[in-house]
């Protein structure tokens, strides 16, 4: 029941992502914002109804910033406390936008 | 009609047998009271006995007592022939029988008699067939009863036992009510409640509940959040169910240490919150309607965070409670409810104490209507994550001083390539509102410490690889090829918990039967925020006290104290 859902609006890509953000969404992760040709802008990924998220995911969405390039901006919304914790301890917030900001 | 004549007079015998085509039966005749029992027993079809009472040995009154005790179950009406006109052998034949004829007689009377009896034992007939039928239905509907309640027991016996600062109260039944009160830790941080209240009683209120049950749990489990569960709901409760069921819901995900909560409500009475001084602070009405009113793509998931300060309490409740009734017909209503809510200077368990009481009073009897729940989050009593400062729950933490457990679980091969088993980890932490309170940072050390011990130490597979170019594909499609290639090797995970003046302390340790590698090269590594490789065990390095590992490297054993500072 874990699911992606991936929008593209004027070159800005919108993730979100529900349930458990794992190594086990590996694939699917990747062919999300793999899938349209246009290069964004911006990226948000919605983490709102992401429960859990492992090293594997940050591993992840390092790769998804690998991808891009430095020039497109990279954002991480909504997440829970215990999500974001996590996100704080990987110093995630050197390399993307949190918000709310922490 | 088939009749039983006890007479030996010939010519009543005769008087009978040419009546017998207006009686509508057979006639039977018998001489003795052997004779007589030998009919009735070979004969169900008698509806009558017709007895002689009077000279010679025609003791009428002795044969229909013998009749009345042998043939308790048949119901045969005893019609005398008396020879005697005298007032109380009359009045003692109509003592043991259902009707006189004093001879001499006429045929027409005796016929007018004898259809009498028949329409009487027609209508006798009609009512034990209509009791055998009610006695069946009412067993059936008892059965029903009981495998409602026994369904429904089943669902609910997930749900969490008391739990600090979520308190529910359901009205007691006799049979299921539609009403469900569901609480479930949430992997993460916080817990998944669900109000419902389904349409009907009985048997089909306890069907619409079990697909609402088994989402709400399965889907609580697997991380998922109130959006994604009540859109689940809708859908699977419109596909299984008739469209006359509907299922009115309040679906609250507690987050954040207890100040944020993600409400959904459909169908359902206003949630209010109150403030510490007990005053409304906000009325939350229904913002949709009942789960399975509408096609999923009209069906708006959207939820409504509500934050909320310390002292602050959400209530929640089901039309049973503002439709319970007072002997007289008037109801209970929203205003006596917010009434009694407002400035009671009660919380938590209390609060809700306070409620159900006033309801027991107003309806002045022992039974409440059988569906009226009501439920409220304290957040003074509620217990968050560590980093919360935790005062005013000392009292709770002193109720678990003392309190140890531990488990031990080992996972092979065949367990492992089927999935992780955080899952199973986790549901057998007990209900202990500490422990649920650190399994968020728990469930990230198991997890993480397990895919190391498979990854590296059961796959052999080399964390540098994720640094190169699509490194993690590379990665991941080497981890898929070693893992259905393993066939032998197994993990050992224990935890051992020991509550002690408020502080949780738990050891967690992996033990991989692979050959080890050197973890401290790993954790002393300089810290590199874009590496790929190391991170998962940097990551648990800063949420417990130690990590060590034994000398051959295959054991990782660590100590982590809940909370994590020692504010509380």
């Amino acid at each position: 029941m874990n699911s992606i859902k991936a929008d593209l609006d004027d070159h800005h890509l919108s993730l979100r992502i529900a349930g458990r953000f794992t190594f086990q969404l590996y694939k699917d992760f990747s062919a999300a914002y793999k899938q349209f040709s246009d290069k964004p802008t911006s990226v948000d990924v919605d983490l709102g109804a992401v429960e859990y998220i492992d090293s594997a995911a940050l591993g992840m969405l390092l790769s998804m910033r690998n991808h891009f390039g430095t020039d497109t901006k990279l954002c991480l919304s909504n997440a829970n406390s215990n999500v974001r914790k996590i996100l704080e301890i990987a110093r995630f917030d050197k390399t993307f936008q949190i918000s709310p900001s922490p | 009609m088939d009749i039983l004549v006890v007479d030996s007079e010939a010519e009543i015998r005769l008087l009978f047998f040419s009546a017998s085509d207006e009686i509508g039966g057979e006639v039977y005749f018998a001489d003795s009271e052997t004779e007589a029992f030998q009919v009735l027993m070979d004969e169900e079809s008698i509806g009558m006995a017709v007895l002689a009472h009077g000279a010679g040995n025609q003791d009428g009154i002795q044969l229909a007592k013998k009749i009345r005790s042998e043939f308790t179950q048949r119901h045969i009406p005893i019609l005398f022939l008396s020879d005697t006109s005298e007032t109380q052998v009359l009045v003692e034949l109509l003592d043991h029988g259902d009707d006189v004829v004093i001879k001499p007689f006429s045929q027409s009377v005796l016929l007018a008699k004898l259809i009498a009896h028949r329409r009487t034992r027609a209508l006798y007939k009609q009512i034990e067939t209509q009791l055998t039928q009610l006695e069946l239905y009412r067993a059936q509907i008892d059965l029903e009863h009981l495998i409602a309640a026994d369904v429904f027991s089943r669902i609910s016996s997930k749900t969490l036992p008391r739990t600090p600062g979520i308190y529910t109260f359901a009205s007691p039944f006799s049979s299921f009510n539609g009403d469900l009160a569901l609480v479930m830790a949430r992997p993460g941080e916080g817990f998944n409640v669900l109000i419902a209240d389904i349409t009907g009683h009985g048997l089909s209120a306890a069907l619409g509940t079990m697909p609402v049950a088994e989402i709400f749990f399965a889907m609580t489990q697997r991380g998922f959040g109130v959006n994604d569960i009540v859109r689940e709901i809708n859908s699977v409760f419109r596909k299984r169910m008739p469209d006359y069921l509907l299922c009115a819901a309040v679906l609250i995900s507690v987050m954040d240490n207890g100040q944020r909560l993600q409400i959904w409500s459909g169908g359902m009475p206003p949630l209010l919150v109150l403030d510490a001084n007990g005053a409304i602070k906000t009325v939350l009405p229904s913002a949709h309607m009942a789960l399975g009113a509408l096609p999923n793509n009209e069906f708006d998931e959207r939820s409504e965070a509500l934050h909320l300060q310390r002292g602050d309490q959400l209530v929640c409740y089901t039309d049973g409670i503002t439709e319970t009734a007072a002997a007289d017909g008037d109801m209970y209503g929203e205003e006596r409810l917010l009434q009694t809510l407002t400035h009671s200077g009660k919380q938590g368990e209390a609060l809700i104490a306070h409620v159900v009481n006033s309801l027991y009073q107003f309806a002045g009897s022992e039974l409440l209507s059988d569906d009226a729940t009501i439920f409220c989050f304290d957040t003074t009593t509620y217990i968050g994550l560590s980093d919360f400062d935790g005062s005013g729950l000392e009292k709770t933490y002193a109720e678990w001083d003392g309190f140890q457990w531990q488990t031990e679980m080992t996972f092979t091969a065949a367990q492992f390539k089927a999935e992780l088993p955080l899952d199973l980890i986790l549901s057998n932490f007990p209900p202990n509102p500490l422990i649920l309170a650190a399994r968020a940072d728990l469930s990230v050390m198991i997890n993480e410490l397990f895919v190391n011990a498979l990854d590296h130490g059961l796959l052999g597979l080399d964390s540098a690889l994720k640094e190169a170019d699509e490194g993690m594909l590379t990665y991941y499609v080497q981890r898929e090829e070693a893992l259905t290639q393993l066939t032998e090797g197994s993990i050992k995970f224990s935890l051992r918990c020991e509550i002690n003046k408020g502080i949780a302390r738990f050891y967690l340790s992996f033990e991989d039967s692979g050959p080890g590698f050197n973890i401290d090269e790993v954790l002393t590594r300089a810290p590199d925020e874009t590496q790929f490789s190391g991170r998962g065990l940097r990551m648990i390095a800063a949420m417990c006290e130690e990590i060590t590992s034994n000398s051959a490297g295959n054991t990782i054993s660590l100590r982590y104290r809940w909370p994590a500072s020692d504010s509380a």
